[in-house]
């Protein structure tokens, strides 16, 4: 017992319930679960979901479809339509108060204010009636207070930060009149219009062609540097997330299954989906070779395995796996967590029957090549 | 005791299973001997081909069903409609109509009688006809009336819309300029003129001129569902492997267009039962000697002054709750059918 | 013979050089492990029929393939839309989605076809399969004139290229069970003893890892994997010999894709296949590709084969989106290469180049007169490596990483003064 405790890091500490955290913490979310209740049964989306952002931090939630990343967004914001959704647990915790149980209104101040999100694909988040300009001033309006023309000239101005060339005229076009790239860019200017603390970026260039893409990226970095909000990058993309943030968490199936910063998590991943995640990468040092792939498919949200979620699929898997589902334990460097039962003593033997066969780790690296 | 967890090696490198299978990764594709039977159950494996298929394996028509279900409103209105149709159909076989018969003369109440225990929905003027027989037997043409009207321009609106889409160019201008023109006359008006003088009070020619007139919609509806799903992938893949232009028709684009087809065909039927209603009270329609819910009603129209409520209420009541079931089954059909929600 | 060479270094058929060192697979420096699986094999290849010979030659041997036949042949390709308006509904103007493409693709080989949105790729795929009519230019399949064929021959000629669609969800007729979806290409073939052809869908089903009873079930009962799966087995049923993959694992997830790569790679081994690979995902192309050819507005701008493309890159466009892939090492924190401005349209190329609007080496190179007034010709830099571009002998990796060094830090979202 004593042993698991310890085990536990230190560095993003559980902290109690109702505390709210230290000053220096943006947003920390503790053990947030959101279900969907639908016909065929219940989707625990998100399923006991804790990390933290600092303030002007960066940090990225990797994983792929259906592993709870975006409705954790959602949560945060609070844009779920109730029901069917139902945040069963938790607590979200936004520079010092706690956002879950304030009301309706109180959360709109925060929305778009201190908090603002951009989406996947800009041409559905983008109203197609209202011109690009109008759709910034209206955010800018609503929570700044300011005159009709003060809005229009602040929306010119975040246009401008943004890298559109003559933005007095790009303001009175529509977005369909526009490319993605440039689209993308309008989102990000109305995201930033009111100088929020937190940026959430949900998948903000898979839609882009890759040397738009770049752009975007490089963009929104530079930003994120200029004006130090913190940035909450949501992708599957494990380049993305390796150029954009410093900290890292892997999700699978509603849970995290790593954290650690980005370094830790790309280059000496202890989980298992994890490390099977970068290994499936192609590269050009796999050629000819077969590419090691996960088995399998991610499970039905409705047949979860009892035990570990992803031991299904998992080549490391044995009998404990199956029983109940492992806490995140440390796994690696200090502040790298994996939710793994062979990090934990239990699971020593089997780490020694299988890692003994291969000779010397080092030989092999995960994704410098 | 507690201890410094070993770093884990990365997984790279055959596990224990690729060792078995003799599959490795990283290994040499082209190298490797084809086809082993480990090889092709590490496919099997990767492909989680033998995993259970988590939900119950249900196929379109029961899927749809069950989302049907769901509707309260649209279950009710199923029900409501197959007690009128087994109504409909057994009832004038157990109690016909005798349009024959005339009452004794010391029967005659001539403002009818009201509902009673022996005439639930009480007795004309005039005749003296249990207004219930004549409910029922009503129930039968009118429905007729609405369904085949509705079921012959489906067909017509469907086989028009389909040439126009599937063809395109110039015959699908034509059509849809024809469409055009239809839907440009005055309906009401041909409707009664034809009904008067081709219909001739016969059931089967005034349905044939209720779908005369009612497959404009239909034909656009179908045309331009033609031309969307026409351009679907899966119609492409269709053609890429070969599968000619019938097969296509009939095999791809109609059973993917038929939901909204179907959903709207339930409010054609709402609307033409509506427009037998109208046509009969007017006396263009069936000829009178037969009731239908209709005429019923316009032979009640002098006698509502005289406090003779119940015979127009039935009828009417019926053609309110025949319509109203048929849109909201029209509604169920909408959600029931559509392929994106699987809940 | 050394264990080193049991499990060759240099993949692909036979006669292709050795990689350079750095990039060897790490399993190549694990003696231990791999002598086991090189026995594995000498004991499974000893029981094949026709096996023989020395356990090298086994083990070095790629299938026989005759990698000097040429399977397709592309000469002055065009696929041009029309744009119809006005009143009349007469033609405006028109989208020339892919406008004059020459490409030759050897048999067993993987040709890939890289570019992003608008460039045609997509087009072109679909159009050297007649499955889109041409505008112009000759297909040559197997020594056959496909645009001389008939409907009929036409038909005939699709049991030997195929296609596979990028979008799981839409290439499957949710109506259709799996039987049908798989089996009405062999129908279209003549193929009419419902046994044969039901033993030929099973025998697909499995042939991509699928079980043999999923006959009568329907698309939405499978995984977005699984469906492609039964994209594939489609095309495979028929027996071709060369099928056209679009984007085939785009629109799946990570660890997904590379369970469909493998699959199709040990198709191509199997079934002695020829791939038409068209992606905008790089490292997958880097992965599989034998030859490459980079496409922008229409037009190859660079062809070459995969490692000199990826090493010695000798286009400004193929440079730029090199640069841009998003490296999953963290610590590779070098400035990027970006490029202004948006991809134009393609109903409106511009002038001569038709990327000079983007070019970072016109800008390096003072902006000459011909990028503008010229176009330039795919012209072979070195053999059997072409590119289009009036400089491109002063493409290098030095000049990219200068130029990336000098960029400001918010990119401009504009493109180039003319």
């Amino acid at each position: 017992m004593t042993a698991e405790i310890t085990e536990v890091s230190a560095t993003l500490a559980e902290r109690p319930l109702g505390t709210p955290p230290p000053d220096d913490i943006l947003l920390e979310v503790r053990d947030l679960q959101t279900y969907f209740h639908v016909m065929d049964g219940t989707v625990k989306a998100v399923d006991g979901v804790s990390f933290s952002v600092p303030r002007g931090g960066t940090v990225g939630l990797v994983g792929e479809s259906a592993c709870g990343k975006s409705v954790t967004a959602l949560t945060i914001m609070r844009l779920l339509d109730i029901p069917p959704a139902e945040v069963v647990g938790g607590e979200i915790w936004f520079d010092g108060r706690e956002i879950l149980a304030i009301p309706e209104d109180e959360m709109r101040a925060i929305r778009g204010m201190d908090m603002a999100m951009i989406f996947q694909e800009p041409l559905t988040s983008l109203n197609p009636v209202f011109t690009v300009g109008d759709q910034i001033s209206e955010q800018v309006k609503v929570h700044l207070h300011v005159s009709k023309k003060e809005a229009l000239d602040r929306s010119i101005e975040s246009v401008r930060l943004v890298g559109i060339p003559n933005p007095e005229q790009r303001v009175k076009q529509y977005p369909h009149e526009m490319s993605g790239g440039m689209r993308q860019r309008v989102m990000i200017a109305m995201a930033l219009s009111c100088e929020p603390k937190l940026l959430i970026a949900d998948e903000p260039t898979t839609a882009l062609d890759v040397t738009i893409q770049a752009q975007i990226l490089e963009l929104l970095k530079t930003v994120q540097q200029r004006t130090q909000s913190a940035l909450m990058l949501i992708t599957h993309d494990l380049g993305v997330v390796a150029e954009m943030v410093d900290q890292t968490v892997v999700m699978y199936a509603g849970q995290i299954v790593e954290e650690g910063t980005v370094e830790e998590v790309l280059t000496r991943p202890t989980d298992p989906y994890t490390m099977g995640l970068i290994e499936s990468l192609p590269s050009v040092t796999k050629r000819g070779g077969r590419l090691s792939a996960i088995k399998g498919v991610v499970p039905s949200p409705f047949n979860l395995p009892p035990g570990c979620r992803f031991a299904p699929r998992c080549p490391y898997a044995w009998d404990a796996c199956g029983a109940s589902v492992p806490d995140l334990v440390r796994s690696g460097a200090p502040g790298q967590r994996a939710r793994c039962l062979l990090h934990t003593s239990a699971g020593a033997a089997r780490r020694r029957e299988l890692f003994g066969t291969i000779a010397d780790p080092h030989a092999h690296a995960s994704v410098a090549e | 005791m507690s201890q410094e967890p070993q770093p884990m090696k990365p997984l790279v490198g055959p596990t224990p299973a690729d060792l078995e299978s003799g599959v490795a990764v990283g290994a040499n594709i082209d190298a490797q001997p084809p086809e082993t039977a480990a090889a092709k159950a590490l496919r099997r494996e990767e492909a989680g081909a033998d995993y259970e298929v988590a939900l119950e394996s249900l196929n379109q028509w029961q899927l749809a069903w069950r989302k049907f279900k769901h509707h309260r409103l649209a279950l009710i209105g199923l029900g409501v409609l197959v007690v009128l149709a087994v109504v409909a159909i057994i009832g004038p076989m157990i109690w016909p109509f005798e349009f024959s018969t005339i009452p004794q003369p010391d029967q005659i109440v001539y403002q009818g009688r009201p509902p009673s225990l022996a005439h639930p929905f009480g007795e004309t003027g005039g005749l003296q006809r249990d207004v219930l027989n004549l409910v029922i037997n009503g129930a039968r043409t009118s429905l007729i009336i609405g369904f085949a009207s509705m079921a012959i321009g489906v067909v017509i609106g469907t086989i028009v819309g389909s040439l126009a889409g599937f063809a395109g160019g110039v015959l699908d201008n034509v059509l849809m300029r024809t469409v055009d023109v239809f839907l440009s006359l005055p309906l009401l008006f041909l409707i009664l003129v034809a009904s008067r003088f081709f219909g001739n009070g016969n059931v089967v020619l005034i349905i044939a001129i209720f779908a005369f007139f009612s497959w404009m919609g239909i034909s656009r509806l179908v045309r331009s569902l033609f031309l969307s799903i026409r351009e679907r992938e899966f119609v492409e893949a269709a053609r890429a492997v070969g599968v000619r232009d019938r097969r296509i028709i009939f095999r791809h684009i109609l059973p993917n267009a038929i939901s909204p087809i179907v959903v709207s065909a339930s409010l054609l039927v709402a609307a033409n039962i509506i427009a037998e209603a109208f046509v009969s009270f007017l006396g263009f329609g069936v000829n009178p000697i037969y009731p239908t819910w209709g005429n019923i009603l316009s032979n009640s129209l002098t006698f509502i002054p005289l406090g003779n409520w119940w015979w127009p209420f039935f009828p009417g009541l019926m053609i309110i709750l025949t319509v109203l079931a048929v849109n909201f089954i029209g509604d169920g059909l909408r959600d029931a059918l559509d392929p994106r929600t699987r809940a | 013979m050394t264990d080193d060479t049991s499990i060759p270094a240099a993949p692909g058929p036979a006669g292709a050089p050795a990689m350079p060192e750095a990039a060897r697979s790490p399993e190549m420096d694990e003696p231990a492990a791999t002598a086991a699986l090189a026995a594995d094999w000498r004991d499974q290849a000893a029981d094949l029929p026709g096996a023989g010979g020395p356990e090298a030659e086994i083990a070095t041997a790629a299938p026989a393939i005759d990698d000097g036949a040429v399977l397709l042949r592309v000469t002055g390709l065009k696929k041009h839309f029309p744009v119809v308006g006005g009143l009349l509904r007469r033609q405006v103007a028109t989208v020339y989605a892919v406008d004059g493409v020459d490409f030759e693709i050897r048999k067993g080989d993987v040709f890939s076809l890289v570019g992003e949105s608008g460039c045609g790729k997509t087009t072109l795929g679909r159009t050297v399969l007649r499955l889109t009519e041409p505008t112009a230019g000759e297909i040559v399949f197997e020594g056959v004139d496909v645009m001389a064929l008939s409907d009929n021959q036409l038909r005939r000629l699709r049991s030997k290229m195929q296609i596979v669609f990028q979008d799981p969800f839409g290439s499957l007729n949710p109506r259709m069970p799996v039987s049908d979806i798989i089996g009405e290409g062999l129908l279209a073939q003549g193929m009419s003893n419902r046994k044969e052809r039901d033993k030929r869908v099973e025998d697909a089903l499995e042939a991509v890892g699928l079980r043999r009873d999923y006959t009568r079930r329907y698309p939405h009962e499978f995984s977005g994997g699984q469906r492609q799966r039964i994209g594939v087995a489609r095309a495979l049923a028929l027996e071709p010999s060369f099928i056209v993959l679009d984007e085939p694992v785009s629109a799946l997830d990570v660890s997904i894709q590379s369970q469909v790569l493998n699959l199709l790679m040990d198709l191509r081994r199997d079934f002695d296949l020829t791939y038409l690979f068209i992606s905008h995902n790089l490292s997958v192309i880097q992965y599989l590709s034998d030859r490459v050819g980079v496409m922008y507005l229409g037009q190859l701008v660079e062809v070459g084969d995969v490692e000199t493309l990826y090493r010695e890159p000798r286009h400004p466009y193929t440079v730029a989106l090199l640069s841009a892939i998003p490296n999953p090492d963290p610590r590779d924190r070098r400035r990027r290469l970006v490029l202004k401005g948006d991809v134009p349209s393609p109903v409106n190329p511009p002038s001569g180049c038709h990327f000079h609007t983007r070019c970072w080496l016109r800008e390096q190179l003072g902006n000459p007169a011909e990028c503008v007034a010229v176009e330039p010709e795919l012209r072979e830099i070195t053999p059997g490596h072409r590119a289009k571009c009036h400089f491109a002998e002063q493409v290098s990796a030095a000049k990219a990483t200068e130029f990336a060094r000098q960029q400001p830090a918010v990119i401009v979202a504009e493109a180039l003064p003319a």
